[in-house]
């Protein structure tokens, strides 16, 4: 499974005291832009999912901003047709697209820090997402736009979407706000969208036994040209430079459309479809003042402003990628209880009678959990109950839901 | 009238559209008063965002007229507080392991632990996310894992969004031997290697039963 990687300057970089000119060398004063422009774009912390001809433009973009820290997402590799639409070379073909791109983007500015991320998107953990200011969505990967764009709701964090379309050059930048209950990415999908989705998600059966397997979601690879990329790319930053600066009309919610055959610029309004079946609710968020581990599940509800003592009927709890189980078996097929939290392919034992592993059974396993499942559970600290590893908790319930992050999380986070 | 899971049909009330309209006519069968009980009990504690809730109450109701509608399926338990999960008894021939003569036991009946999480809503999910066979033990199926649990596996590709209505069609043809995947060799792969060499042997034996899911079990495999 893959994890973040920081991109550190190596010996094979040149040395960047001295050599590297501050921003405000080329920042302009733009017109109607606050105070300290360039100290509000060094401090901006970005993701960016999808590193290929548009994504990767936007990174090098972003590098060349200063931007204080860049997450890169893709689990691609160049091929040799990489050559013809994105900014790399002979020597890179067969390597990991965010890999060599981060490089690249650390070569540019050496104090950004950079994170990369070689694997899908959708098995990178929540948190990491949660510290950046804004996230960019760059891929043709329907199952990772599906993704992101759920995160990036429950986050309440704003998202900007690039892409292209080759055959009428046109070039498309949504900047979804994410703020109260506005669209998302598959608020606007079409009934080809949703049979591509699901055309291009294939799973082995292999899946089963490994958690670390995951969907193959390739689609056709997009049909375009390096300049239309670009133009995507470098539409995107302007949108997000307004958006962080705030010049200019408002940028939030609104699609931007480029078409190349007639030098047309579009700017309409994104909707929210009331048929959207991703989840549009947007967690308030906190940070504990100790290891969400000491917690108990009981205290968190109160935190999150719940009256313990008249129940908590319709909350429930995601604790990272921890589920809880009720109840396991071995081969000889005696159930017994497990009641705890434990992380997917985890060993939660050995039957003393038939000498076989013991699997929690996935009917009774719940990820979330609702709290009248856990209720006799929930005045004993999360790591008396297997989840000391938890280093997040999604609380959602019918008033309010929050989402907490462990302290130890705050200095862990890449 | 189906009483065996407490699903009555209301007196006096033409209570299966389904055979004008198919089961696309599902969510216009009016429950009976326990079934329709059982759904509101399961609602007080349904939990989540209120398309989730909506689509929970949706399926349910699918869940409990299938019930209706057919001897064949029973609905024994119901939960709509996070996942939407329900225990079910089929009625239908489900292949277990051989006997010490290699000759195939058949159980007369599967129940199922019936899963359908959120995420389904949004995204595909691998085949196996939906359905485990609680009873009998000892499944001897290409596409059932053999471990202590049995997953059933409904295909590598399963569309977003698909309902729950599907996957009980789905595995009634599965555990009936009339769609099933015996290659072991094929990209997606089984779930028992060793059942689907077995079945490529006596794949004769399949399907296990040629009735719909809409017959009467009882009547129709004499």
């Amino acid at each position: 499974m893959a994890t973040f990687k920081e991109i550190e300057l190596s010996s094979g970089f040149p040395a960047p005291d001295g050599k590297r000119a501050p921003l405000s060398a080329r920042l302009p004063n733009f017109v109607g832009a606050p105070p300290a422009s360039d100290e509000k774009l060094r401090g901006l912390k970005v993701a960016v999912v999808g590193c290929g001809a548009v994504g990767g433009s936007i990174a090098l973009g972003l590098a060349r901003l200063q931007i204080h820290t860049l997450w890169l997402f893709d689990k691609g590799k160049f091929k040799a047709e990489s050559i013809l639409t994105h900014c790399v070379f002979p020597g890179d073909i067969s390597g990991p697209k965010a890999s060599i791109l981060g490089r690249r983007v650390k070569h540019i500015s050496p104090a950004t820090r950079v994170f990369v991320f070689d694997g899908p998107v959708e098995s990178s953990d929540l948190r990491v997402m949660a510290d950046a200011d804004l996230t960019v969505l760059a891929t043709d990967n329907l199952f990772a736009e599906i993704e992101v764009g759920q995160r990036c709701l429950w986050l309440g964090q704003p998202l900007v979407q690039a892409a292209v379309h080759g055959e009428t050059l046109v070039a498309q930048i949504r900047f979804f706000a994410n703020r109260s209950n506005g669209p998302c990415p598959a608020c606007g999908y079409s009934q080809a969208e949703w049979q591509a989705l699901d055309n291009q998600t294939r799973y082995s059966c292999d899946a089963l036994n490994d958690e670390a397997a995951d969907a193959e979601t390739d689609g056709p690879p997009t049909m375009s040209v390096s300049f239309l990329c670009a133009m995507a790319a470098d539409l995107a930053l302007v949108q997000i430079l307004r958006h962080m600066l705030d010049l200019g009309s408002a940028v939030e919610n609104n699609m931007l459309q480029y078409c190349g055959f007639d030098h047309q610029t579009i700017v309409s309004a994104l909707k929210r479809n009331r048929r959207c079946p991703c989840d549009h609710t947007a967690y308030r968020q906190a940070t504990t003042l100790r290891a969400i581990a000491d917690f108990t599940l009981s205290e968190l509800a109160r935190m999150a402003g719940y009256d313990t003592a008249v129940g908590l009927n319709g909350v429930s709890f995601q604790l990272g990628r921890l589920s809880f189980c009720e109840s396991a078996a071995c081969r000889c097929m005696a159930m017994r209880p497990l009641r705890r939290f434990f992380a997917a392919g985890a060993r939660v034992g050995r039957c003393r009678s038939c000498g076989e592993k013991i699997v929690p059974l996935p009917f009774y396993t719940h990820n979330p959990v609702p709290a009248n499942v856990i209720a006799d559970q929930m005045e004993r600290p999360l790591r008396e109950l297997g989840a000391e590893s938890a280093a997040w908790v999604k609380l959602r319930g019918p008033r309010r839901s929050m989402l907490f992050y462990s302290p130890e999380t705050e200095r862990n986070r890449p | 009238m189906n009483t065996r899971a407490g699903i009555d049909t209301p007196a006096g009330q033409n209570t299966n559209p389904i055979r004008a309209r198919g089961l696309a006519a599902l969510a216009e069968v009016t429950l009976g008063a326990s079934a329709q009980r059982l759904i509101d009990r399961a609602v007080r504690s349904c939990g989540g965002q209120a398309a989730w809730i909506h689509r929970k109450q949706a399926e349910a109701h699918d869940l409990m007229a299938l019930a209706q509608i057919t001897p064949r399926f029973t609905v024994e338990f119901l939960d709509l507080r996070e996942s939407l999960r329900a225990v079910a008894t089929l009625e239908a021939p489900v292949p277990c392991l051989p006997d010490a003569d290699g000759n195939l036991r058949i159980a007369p009946r599967a129940l199922l632990g019936i899963r359908y999480p959120e995420e389904a809503l949004r995204i595909p999910l691998p085949g196996f996310s939906f359905v485990e066979i609680l009873q009998p033990t000892g499944v001897w199926h290409a596409n059932v894992s053999a471990e202590s649990v049995q997953m059933l596996c409904l295909g590598a590709q399963l569309p977003a969004g698909i309902q729950l209505k599907e996957i009980i069609l789905m595995t009634y043809g599965a555990l009936v031997m009339a769609t099933v995947m015996i290659d072991e060799l094929d990209p997606a792969g089984v779930l028992n290697p060793e059942a689907a060499r077995w079945w490529q042997h006596h794949i004769r034996l399949a399907p296990l039963s040629r009735a719909s899911f809409l017959d009467n079990p009882k009547a129709g495999e004499a």
